[in-house]
């Protein structure tokens, strides 16, 4: 699903944020990237979307060089990926379902289709009852439960997350935890940043561990930290 | 570990799982842009920030109206200027004076020659008698102050010649001046290169201020559509991470702009609609007697001509300032 190849980012200040990263993350994965402030998970995920570019190196997603893809190629790409960000990131002033059919609208989805498909993810996320609400009249973990059914609601082969957990209260990032699983046991691989141990410590996936852009460590079904809980 | 998993009755209906929901070609999903159900989207999406900006819209429809105005106004003079001219071409003939010694045969023929003589439409023979009786009428004179002078007429024979080509006067005069038994050749020289110059001046003045307005409106409307972009920035960036393409953002700007300009245009057409005749009234009847004789365009027949241009403008100008103000905010 996501090969890279000996991939650095060095900012134009000077900033490394990858150094010679090479991953290869199978279709129907969940991986983890672990790493404290600065290691480089951020670059990581922004290169995943496109937002910014590879100085070395090349990355493949589903088996398309995407290294060199235009700006008029990106939002075919993103459309290909469902993203969630720690700040949910979902537009003010449209309800619940106008911000999970807007993922939809872009595309060249039809009304029948639109109608279709965002109650059944707006189900799935347990937010059938509000989905005439606004961003602003829901918890946090509605917020992000929203942006998970707007990320899964083009079916899209790969889900990218930055963090989703960390605006959340323990209780409702297990919730969030446990839908990206089903997602994930669903076919959808996942790819999510995180900082917090607990979860990966529980979950048991693979997890990649970035230290000053480097990758550390990298194990299938691992811990947080170094302690190799697992092994 | 929580309850979601109770939360979800829906594990019979799956999320759509059939490829074939988003359709794909070459790898890529074609972009509906400018599809139907997406005009629908731009078209809401327009209002909704015209009427969430409504003060900066209004300032906005003003001032591109008030440019507009200034331009519209700028081409009426210079249209004006120009059927005058024209007119004039036609009207101010120039006056041939012949020799008193003159025979009948020598006049005929100096009236041909004259007729041959290039820039020459036509020539009319004046005697001593008319001259002096369109003199009176000219000065508006009545009560026989002339008539002293019908015994002793100081006037003599002439020709009233008139021009193809106003501006080529000075050339024609000269070319009749030379023609045997001229005695001199009084042109109106000093009316037709002041409308000349007017001409020529309302020409360039007008062309610039269409430019220095035009560049202003583009100004302006790109102020505005940058606030409007800017109060967005968030809502951009989310619509870029989620695939939507750079013109899928871009449309409901543009409308937004197209609307500005479009209500920019119908101000000072409807202004110019409704005063236009009578300013022309107001001018025609001032106390230049001149003026009364000219000829001055309609605004029935100016209307054709610059309600296209202006609505041109005012579209155009939207769209280049909104396309400006888009540009920086879409690289996400």
């Amino acid at each position: 699903m996501i090969r890279i190849n000996n991939a650095t980012k060095i900012y134009e200040n000077g900033a490394r944020g990858v150094q010679d990263v090479t991953l290869n993350i199978e279709k129907g994965e969940f991986a983890f990237i672990v790493g404290s402030s600065g290691c480089g998970k951020s670059t990581l995920i922004k290169l995943l979307l496109k937002e910014v570019d590879l100085t070395e190196g090349e990355i493949f997603i589903n088996n398309e060089n995407v290294t060199y893809f235009t700006n008029k190629d990106i939002p075919f790409l993103r459309r290909k990926m469902g993203v969630v960000f720690q700040d949910f990131r979902l537009l003010p002033n449209k309800t619940v379902y106008e911000n999970v059919a807007f993922a939809m609208q872009i595309t060249d989805a039809t009304n029948r289709e639109i109608r279709r498909n965002v109650p059944m993810c707006l189900s799935m996320v347990g937010l059938q009852k509000k989905s005439k609400a606004y961003p602003n009249q829901l918890s946090g973990g509605e917020q992000q439960r929203c942006a998970l059914a707007r990320a899964i609601v083009n079916n899209p082969p790969l889900l990218i997350c930055d963090e989703p957990t960390g605006n959340l209260d323990p209780t409702t990032a297990w919730d969030i935890m446990n839908l990206l699983n089903e997602i994930n046991d669903r076919g959808t691989t996942v790819v999510m940043a995180t900082h917090a141990w607990d979860i990966v410590d529980g979950m048991k996936k693979r997890v990649i561990a970035l230290k000053n852009g480097f990758v550390v460590r990298d194990v299938e079904r691992g811990g947080y930290s170094d302690d190799e809980f697992y092994s | 570990m929580t309850n979601s998993t109770a939360n979800k009755p829906e594990n019979e209906t799956p999320i759509p799982n059939k490829r074939s929901d988003i359709k794909q070609t070459d790898g890529k999903i074609k972009s509906g842009d400018l599809k139907f159900r997406n005009i629908k989207y731009y078209l809401a999406e327009t209002f909704r920030n015209l009427v969430r900006n409504k003060i900066m819209t209004i300032t906005s429809v003003i001032t591109v109206a008030a440019c507009l105005l200034i331009v519209v106004f700028s081409y009426a003079i210079a249209s004006n200027v120009n059927f005058i001219l024209a007119y004039l071409e036609t009207s101010v003939p120039v006056m041939v004076v012949i020799e008193d010694e003159l025979t009948v045969p020598e006049v005929d023929a100096l009236f041909h020659e004259i007729l041959q003589t290039e820039n020459v439409t036509s020539a009319t023979f004046i005697t001593p008698e008319e001259a002096l009786r369109n003199l009176a009428e000219n000065l508006g004179i009545t009560d026989g102050i002339l008539a002293g002078l019908e015994e002793a007429n100081p006037l003599g024979r002439s020709f009233n010649v008139e021009l193809k080509d106003i501006r080529m006067q000075s050339q024609t005069v000269v070319a009749i001046g030379l023609l045997n038994g001229v005695a001199r050749v009084n042109e109106a020289s000093v009316v037709t290169d002041m409308l000349i110059a007017v001409n020529n001046f309302v020409g360039i003045f007008s062309f610039v201020v269409m430019m220095v307005l035009g560049i202003l409106s583009v100004v302006i409307i790109t102020n505005t559509i940058k606030l409007t972009v800017n109060n967005r920035r968030n809502e951009i960036i989310i619509m870029k991470y989620v695939g939507a393409t750079d013109w899928f953002i871009k449309w409901p700007f543009v409308i937004e702009g197209i609307v500005i300009g479009i209500f920019g245009a119908i101000i000072p057409m409807g202004i110019m609609w409704a005063s236009y005749d009578g300013l022309i009234d107001t001018i025609r009847y001032t106390d230049f007697q001149m003026l009364l004789q000219m000829p001055f365009r309609t605004a029935t027949e100016l209307f054709p001509i610059f309600a296209p241009v202006v609505m041109v403008l005012g579209v155009g100008i939207g769209i280049l300032g909104s396309i400006s103000a888009m540009r920086k905010y879409l690289s996400v």
